[in-house]
């Protein structure tokens, strides 16, 4: 009863308190026929109906500032704020734009200034989607790295309200990376985690029925067949350069590569027949919903001297988008085909993502190498894997646009772009509709508008799953630490000792 | 029991005191510099804590238990970007942890602790002189100190109240200072276990309740992510403690734990034989000061602090403090990271070519050593900030941002760098980023604030004239390269600005230094425009060789080389033939000549290049 009553006193000293900070009047104000600018900007984006509050900084100077978010239904959200910080009120925003699906919302922003009084703006529109997005997005958070690592992290993310929490930390595993997180089908309760540290080696790490598992082997790219028996992995020897004047220092090159899968009965891990092969580069696997087709990059070896770093024609490296067919039941691989070749494109085609639904393909071009994050010039591309025709979405930027995934719906796509400052990844959301069809892009909202200003790392790899991974990353920090890895048996070679098989030859470049 | 306070005291003692809070003083400001610390990129990016005035700082200090000292030692740290307010804040608190120990012995033991209640401040002055941050330390101590005091007037309050305040105050100082928490509890433990309730019990408890996240935090650090998630906390930073925080509370523990026992020693000493006592209190006082001045002769490190003096006169461009510093040393006490400092200096002076072989010079003197785990960070910066000034800006970032990524906190020089060079590369909006980041640093906030004005209004590079020089020599031709060799690009600073002095001159010297005559002359047979001066004194004696090893540079000659020095030169020679003569073999006659000619030409290029060593006499002394 007390403490109820404590609430309402509070609360009620809360409302006087920002009533008295901006007191504003609609009456009294003057409507400018001006778009406001706020960042980050919101207008004219679509959001999910359980998108949490799009918090924004008013750019327009001012002593005061309130703003009212309307729908078509529902009771108008008005926040008053005495600095330009714009702070909405969770369960109000939820409401409102639950309220709201499948319609626009309203975004009307007045400002005071000391002497022209309040002024209220054009209302920027923002569009409500019927579908959810997934609840949890998970990504890496690490200061841009060179050679040296010391703190790197994956972390989850609630798109419902914007709180974020650690999976796991390198700091688990003395100081060591944590990288190339897979989920199965965006669940949270079963994903590959791949580790490095000096202390503790390499491994992957499986997170399954709550618990962590350490493989003693080390996973490149991952992908989760649909069905969850097997995953695909690409191994690489990738070495890194530096550029003496280009803007993005840093460049990657594999130097050698190829696909393998780890079935996760049998504990096996087998190369991809007709895919790991001498003379050419294959990576970044991903899976066709159906779980029949497997999808990859492949480039031609274009160096013989394999020490060399980097290599003379390291610029002249375009990977191709194959597909090989599979089939579950009895596991088999059919013959690798081309889908798109970089003789086609001249552009090199990277990291592949097939939609929930089968219908989509979503990956990068870049004008050469493996790396999209470290190129300019990547941008994303949507092909309609009915027709096999593909565009240029029109959400890129001039900047670095990379590390896609797709929401378990098939309608949300979260990309990592470098648009802000050409330095630092930010994750941006996307709406696509049934037709392929983007919508303008709108940074992860944060519950400090301005947090992202200033700080100073990226947001990597970013992957929607359903729910929040439970499991503690002291437990995954654990296994990682743990010496007496579960022993993973190979049916071929690895690559390091693979004989180069004309048998298996190498798709045609 | 008498308790005295503060006004009691005598005024001989508090002038006493008040003389040596004095002498702390100007033995930090002056000896020791705190200046230093704030300003080596070492001990800043490894235990120096940020500090930003920001509400999101405040509130993630708010958020786990000791980071309210923690806030408050961050704050009080920021004072050492200056010497005198850096010590005037170590003394300040200095004083503090001493006044409140005294007061805690006097009212548990009914007597003063005398010169035992410097202790603490003692201890803050010898971590401050190894170059450590004493602050944290010393504002726990006082922290628990102040609040043993107010435990001990909570003990005289009605036994109902007692049960409610005590475990606050617990709560409350836990919450405030971490792992001070754990020290209270055993200090009030012990302040209370003479009294016949449940309070001993309850501050027993405390002691437990609060060693373990300590324990766990400090002695497993190895295995941190064991740190997180315990029933106490979920974060270890108000946890872990360091050598120094463990003696102080040691001593504090200790000090009270036989407060009686020095209570009675001391009166023995001084009130029960009154004529005794003058010489007894005088003796007692040198005994005392003898004491602090062995603890601080054998505790000083001399060592780190010129490690960290060097780094500080690079970092504000005090080359004649740099030369001075060099000129003091000995031989065996020249480092490579003196040597690269020297020659910087020597650049800026605009007499490196006339000057550098009057110093001990090797081949690898304009290069820096592969960085160690000890020297890492100042030497990455130094090599950060000469790349940066040769216009190799690329190669600038990347050291900076493996420095970033290393660092535990983050010096906000290392900040304001990454944005200088993101300026530099055409990149206004990374600059942006890290400027708006910095403007809650108190030290570097304003500069920020002003560039972040002058890029709203669109002013290149800030409108710094300095950053604009660097963007006209930075390199523009990219060519991709492997670390290793992203060092070795100084060709194309060459090629984008042959003007570029610092770059000509790191490079002809450098031929000097590796006794490569050939790419010397070649470099020299096709100079850049430095204004109307004469050759420097060193390419002349190289010049002079030129002609002597292998034929070239005779047309040049009567031009270019000062008579002079052609006389010197004849000298030299002449001098090492006659040597050379009366010597059995080339050996002996290189050992004997170096030795017997070192005096006269020992700072000539043509000393350095027949015998692989230079340096005027007084380095051979």
């Amino acid at each position: 009863m007390n403490l109820r009553l404590l609430a309402q006193v509070a609360a009620g000293a809360a409302i006087v308190g920002v009533g008295c900070a901006a007191p504003f009047d609609p009456g009294i104000s003057v409507t400018v026929d001006e778009k406001v600018s706020i960042a980050p900007d919101y207008s004219g984006i679509t959001v999910p109906p359980n998108c949490a509050p799009l918090n924004f900084v008013v750019a327009t100077r001012g002593s005061g500032y309130a703003v009212t978010v309307q729908g078509v239904h529902g009771t108008p959200l008005r926040v008053a704020s005495s600095n330009s910080r714009i702070v909405f009120p969770l369960r109000p925003w939820k409401n409102l734009l639950a309220g709201n699906a499948g319609t626009d919302i309203h975004l009307i922003v007045s400002v005071r200034d000391r002497a022209l009084g309040w002024r209220t703006f054009r209302p920027l529109v923002i569009g409500v989607a019927r579908e959810p997005i997934d609840p949890y997005l998970a990504c890496r958070i690490i200061k841009p790295i060179f050679r040296p690592w010391k703190r790197v992290g994956i972390y989850q993310r609630n798109l419902e309200t914007s709180e974020i929490r650690e999976v796991v930390h390198g700091r688990n595993l003395g100081n060591g990376c944590v990288n190339c997180h897979c989920f199965l089908n965006n669940s949270p309760d079963r994903f590959f985690v791949s580790t490095r540290s000096p202390r503790y080696g390499s491994a992957a790490i499986l997170v399954e029925d709550g618990q962590a598992t350490k493989l003693d082997t080390k996973f490149g790219y991952t992908a989760w067949h649909p069905s969850g028996t097997m995953v695909t992995y690409s191994k690489m020897q990738v070495r890194q350069f530096f550029h003496t004047a280009r803007t993005e220092i840093r460049d990657v090159i594999d130097l050698a590569s190829s696909i393998l899968y780890y079935s996760v009965d049998k504990n096996l891990v087998r190369e991809v027949p007709g895919v790991a092969a001498s003379g050419t580069l294959e990576t970044y696997p991903a899976w066709a919903s159906d779980g029949e087709t497997l999808y990859f990059c492949s480039a031609p070896v274009l160096w013989d001297t394999p020490d060399k770093v980097p290599p003379d024609d390291y610029a002249k490296v375009k990977y191709s988008l194959w597909k090989i067919s599979y089939n579950t039941d009895i596991d088999t691989w059919g013959v690798p085909d081309t889908v798109l070749s970089s003789a086609k494109t001249n552009m090199s085609v990277l990291l592949p993502r097939v939609s929930p639904n089968g219908k989509f393909l979503l990956f990068c071009m870049c004008d050469y190498g493996v790396f999209p994050a470290f190129q300019k010039s990547s941008d994303l591309y949507l092909m309609d894997l009915s027709t096999g025709n593909y565009r240029r979405l029109d959400i890129n930027s001039p900047e670095s646009e990379s590390w896609h995934c797709w929401s378990s719906n098939s309608r949300w796509i979260a990309f990592s772009s470098k648009r802000e400052d050409g330095e630092f990844t930010r994750t941006y959301l996307s709406y696509i509709d049934e037709n392929g069809d983007a919508r303008k892009p709108f940074v992860v909202p944060r519950k400090d508008p301005a947090f992202d200003a200033s700080f100073l790392q990226t947001y990597s790899v970013p992957e929607f799953i359903t729910g929040p991974v439970r499991l503690r990353g002291r437990v995954i920090g654990a296994a990682a630490r743990s010496d007496s890895p579960k022993s993973v048996s190979y049916e071929q070679p690895s690559m390091s000792t693979a004989a180069p098989s004309s048998a298996n030859a190498a798709p045609e470049q | 029991m008498s308790h005295k306070t503060l006004g009691q005291y005598r005024p001989a003692r508090a002038m006493s005191f008040a003389a040596l809070l004095v002498a702390h003083f100007l033995y930090v400001q002056l000896h020791v510099r705190p200046d230093f610390l704030f300003n080596s990129i070492e001990v800043f990016g490894s235990s120096f804590p940020n500090f930003s005035t920001s509400r999101r700082f405040l509130v993630d200090a708010l958020s786990y238990p000791g980071g309210v000292a923690g806030y408050l030692s961050a704050l009080l740290s920021q004072a050492y970007v200056s010497a005198w307010l850096g010590a005037l804040v170590t003394t300040v608190l200095a004083a503090a942890v001493t006044v409140t120990l005294e007061h805690l012995a006097r009212r548990q033991s009914g007597s003063s602790a005398g010169l035992l209640a410097l202790g603490p401040a003692l201890l803050g002055l010898i971590v401050v002189q190894r170059y450590l941050l004493a602050v944290p330390m010393l504002v726990n101590l006082t922290l628990v100190t102040a609040c043993s005091l107010v435990f001990l007037s909570l003990l005289q309050w009605p036994s109902r109240w007692r049960i409610a305040a005590i475990p606050l105050l617990f709560a409350a100082v836990y919450y405030v200072t971490g792992w001070g928490g754990c020290l209270f509890s055993l200090v009030t433990t012990m302040a209370a276990v003479k009294s016949r309730t449940l309070v001993p019990l309850v501050c027993g408890l405390g002691v437990l309740f609060t060693a373990y996240p300590v324990l766990q935090s400090t002695l497993l650090v190895e295995d941190p992510s064991l740190q997180y998630g315990s029933l106490f906390h979920v974060d270890n930073r108000g946890m872990v403690v360091h050598w120094y925080d463990l003696a102080g509370a040691g001593y504090v523990v200790a000090l009270l734990a036989s407060a009686r026992a020095c209570a009675a020693f001391l009166d023995t000493c001084f009130r029960r034989a009154p004529r005794a006592a003058l010489w007894r209190r005088t003796a007692g006082w040198v005994v005392g000061l003898s004491t602090v001045v062995a603890c601080l002769t054998v505790t000083y490190d001399q060592h780190r602090r010129d490690f960290v003096e060097s780094e500080y006169l690079v970092r504000r461009g005090a080359w004649d403090a740099i030369r001075a510093k060099t000129d003091m040393r000995q031989i065996d006490q020249l480092t490579a990271v003196n040597l690269f400092d020297l020659n910087l200096a020597l650049f800026h002076q605009g007499v490196l070519s006339e000057e550098m072989f009057r110093y001990p010079q090797n081949p690898r003197a304009l290069a820096l050593p592969t960085p160690t785990r000890v020297d890492l960070f100042p030497v990455t910066l130094r090599d950060a900030l000469l790349s940066f000034e040769l216009g190799k800006i690329n190669l600038a970032k990347m050291m900076l941002y493996e420095l970033y990524e290393q660092s535990v906190t983050e010096h906000p020089y290392l900040l304001n760098a990454l944005a200088e060079c993101h300026l530099v590369t055409g990149q206004p909006a990374a600059a942006r980023r890290w400027y708006t980041h910095l403007t809650h640093d108190l030290v570097y906030g304003r500069r920020a604030t002003t560039m972040l004005k002058r890029l709203d209004e669109g002013a290149q590079y800030g409108a710094d004239q300095r950053l604009a020089e660097v963007a006209d020599r930075a390199i523009d031709r990219d060519t991709a390269v492997s670390a290793r060799y992203l060092r070795q690009i100084s060709e194309l600073l060459l090629d984008k600005d042959k003007d570029n002095r610092m770059a000509w001159e790191y490079r002809v010297n450098t031929c000097l230094l590796n006794g490569d005559l050939r790419s010397f002359y070649e470099y020299l047979s096709n100079p850049p425009e430095f204004g109307a001066r004469a050759l420097p004194r060193h390419w002349q004696e190289a010049l002079l060789l030129c002609r002597e090893v292998d034929g070239t540079a005779d047309a040049q000659l009567p031009e270019l080389v000062g008579s002079g020095l052609q006389t010197r030169f004849d000298q030299f020679m002449e001098a090492y033939a006659r040597i050379a003569q009366e010597c059995t073999g080339p050996a002996q006659a290189n050992q004997l000549a170096s030795r017997l000619l070192r005096k006269e030409f020992g700072g000539t290029y043509f000393f350095y290049y027949v015998f692989h060593e230079s340096g005027d006499e007084r380095w051979y002394r």
